[in-house]
């Protein structure tokens, strides 16, 4: 370790020197405070040993001046003193002295108070040195931080593309959806679709869990439920009898059958899912739908009072025992159809009540009123204000059928 | 997670505390279940008479604890609160589980 010496006595400099020497320090002497700064900035030494009273400026004066410098190292300061009394002590602290040594000085006392000074610059040190790799861990995390947030909304822009537009119309059905997703993405997924020249398929499904884990299902499943010709396709099977460029639309229970054997895990029910696959007759507005755990969807007649259809249903992917059977609803033009996620019922105010079922359907029943396109828009508005946010828990969505004119 | 536990009769009663059963508590409580297959218990009956919750998370967790307790072994359920049961009953795990109303009837279900 290095030392400065700071006295106007030659002969005290060139005795303190020998000593520290003779201990193993590398010492530099100077006679006054202004010199003695100098060196603190160009040599950076920590451990100053200063004589009280100099020409030119006092030990004080020299412990002020180190305190206000603008260094990232701490600087211990002894200062020699003849002065007698607790007073003298009292300002060598407030100045900024770290230990005080007597004259005339007592040199084992001189090397223990040292040897005091040097443990305390070595635990400065150690904290310096962590506190240097906790803000580079810091600035690391930051930009990893950064990266994640850039990946999340990329995943997020590609999981929105895979959702139809929030209004689509086939072959006189009419979808209209509202997605809040609960972070960038979600395990909510719904699609709807042309099976064939008179059939329209339609799924909504909720991931047990949300996030990411969540989102990348959701992406397999949307991939596997498509219509078109691929072999990948769990909707469709075969060449349809008459119309060539289409395969045959299975049955919603034989769909939801097929996922149900597919997604068995060993780590059973830790990626799981609740949903309602559905084909839409528009020749004869039927509808024929499998309910397999999620929420019973809202029927709202054009000549009646909403209600909710369905019994639940085993969700896909949580037992092989699950037995899955459809629900055939025979449907008139001005009928609507909603089918939404747990994640509206069991969305909770501040106090923690859920916005439940029963709010819904009247919630449906009250926004019959309002023009079509105003009233999943009324929808979403009463569950934020329910919630008291636009953020929420959960993922949110909600699908909207309606059989309407040919050419809506 | 507060957890408590206690032996009647050779069954072990597993109590959760906890007035909501979600994806924050899914992963301790399935760690907790797996903690009592690893001391051996295979007569376990879960009083569910605090949760007043579960979501979608919760429900796989109890799943996963049936399959893990396999055949040889028996879980029973009891005390499930109204919204539980509604859970059970849209996504059928009413068909599922063994379902008691209370404690005593729980215990008799593994004198059968």
């Amino acid at each position: 370790m290095r030392i400065l010496i700071v006295d106007d006595s030659a002969f005290i400099r060139t005795m303190l020197q020998k000593a520290l020497e003779k201990w193993g320090y590398k010492v530099t002497s100077v006679d006054n405070i202004n010199a003695a700064t100098q060196v603190i900035l160009t040599d950076g030494i920590q451990f100053i040993l200063t004589d009280w009273v100099m020409p030119g400026g006092d030990g004080p004066t020299l412990c002020r001046r180190i305190r206000e410098l603008d260094v990232d190292f701490y600087i211990y300061i002894i200062l020699i003193t003849s002065l007698e009394g607790a007073q003298p002590l009292i300002d060598g602290m407030a100045a900024g002295a770290d230990d005080f040594i007597h004259k005339p000085i007592q040199m084992e006392e001189l090397r223990a108070r040292i040897r005091a000074g040097e443990r305390v610059l070595q635990l400065e040190r150690s904290l310096h040195d962590r506190n240097k790799k906790l803000a580079e861990l810091g600035d690391n995390l930051l930009a990893m931080q950064n990266i994640i947030q850039a990946d999340l909304k990329v995943a997020e822009r590609i999981q929105g593309k895979l959702l139809p537009a929030n209004l689509s119309c086939i072959l006189g059905v009419r979808m209209e959806a509202l997605f809040r997703p609960s972070s960038h993405v979600s395990g909510d997924i719904y699609n709807f679709f042309r099976l064939d020249d008179r059939r329209v398929g339609f799924y909504a499904i909720d991931v047990a869990g949300h996030g990411i884990a969540a989102a990348m299902m959701s992406l397999t499943l949307s991939q596997q439920l498509v219509p078109e010709i691929r072999p990948s396709s769990l909707i469709t099977f075969g060449l349809h009898e008459s119309l060539p460029g289409f395969k045959r639309a299975l049955p919603p229970t034989t769909v939801v059958t097929r996922l149900n054997q597919q997604y068995q895990s060993d780590d059973a029910g830790t990626l799981y899912f609740t949903m309602i696959y559905g084909v839409i007759d528009t020749a004869t507005h039927t509808i024929d739908f499998c309910q397999a755990g999620h929420p019973n969807p809202i029927y709202l007649p054009n000549d009646g009072a909403a209600q909710f259809i369905g019994d639940g249903g085993f969700p896909v992917g949580l037992t092989l025992l699950a037995e899955y059977e459809s629900i055939s609803l025979q449907c008139s033009k001005g009928d609507s159809l909603f089918f939404y996620s747990d994640g509206i019922t069991e969305c909770m105010d501040e106090k923690g009540q859920m916005f439940g079922e029963d709010q819904l359907l009247q919630l449906i029943e009250e926004t019959r009123q309002l023009a079509p396109e105003n009233v999943l828009n009324a929808i979403a508005e009463r569950i934020a204000a329910w919630r008291g946010s636009t953020k929420f828990d959960d993922d949110i969505s909600l699908l909207k059928l309606s059989f309407v004119d040919i050419d809506c | 997670m507060r957890i408590a536990t206690k032996q009647v009769q050779g069954v072990l009663i597993l109590v959760v505390n906890e007035s909501r059963l979600d994806a924050n508590a899914a992963e301790t409580f399935k760690e907790a279940f797996q903690q009592l297959l690893n001391e051996g218990h295979q007569a376990i009956a879960f009083d569910m008479g605090k949760i007043a919750f579960i979501d979608s998370s919760g429900l796989g967790a109890i799943v996963n604890c049936l399959k893990k307790i396999g055949p040889n072994g028996k879980l029973v359920l009891f005390g499930i609160t109204a919204p539980v049961a509604s859970m059970f009953k849209i996504t059928r795990m009413d068909r599922v589980f063994n379902l008691c109303s209370n404690e005593e009837e729980a215990l008799q279900a593994f004198e059968a």
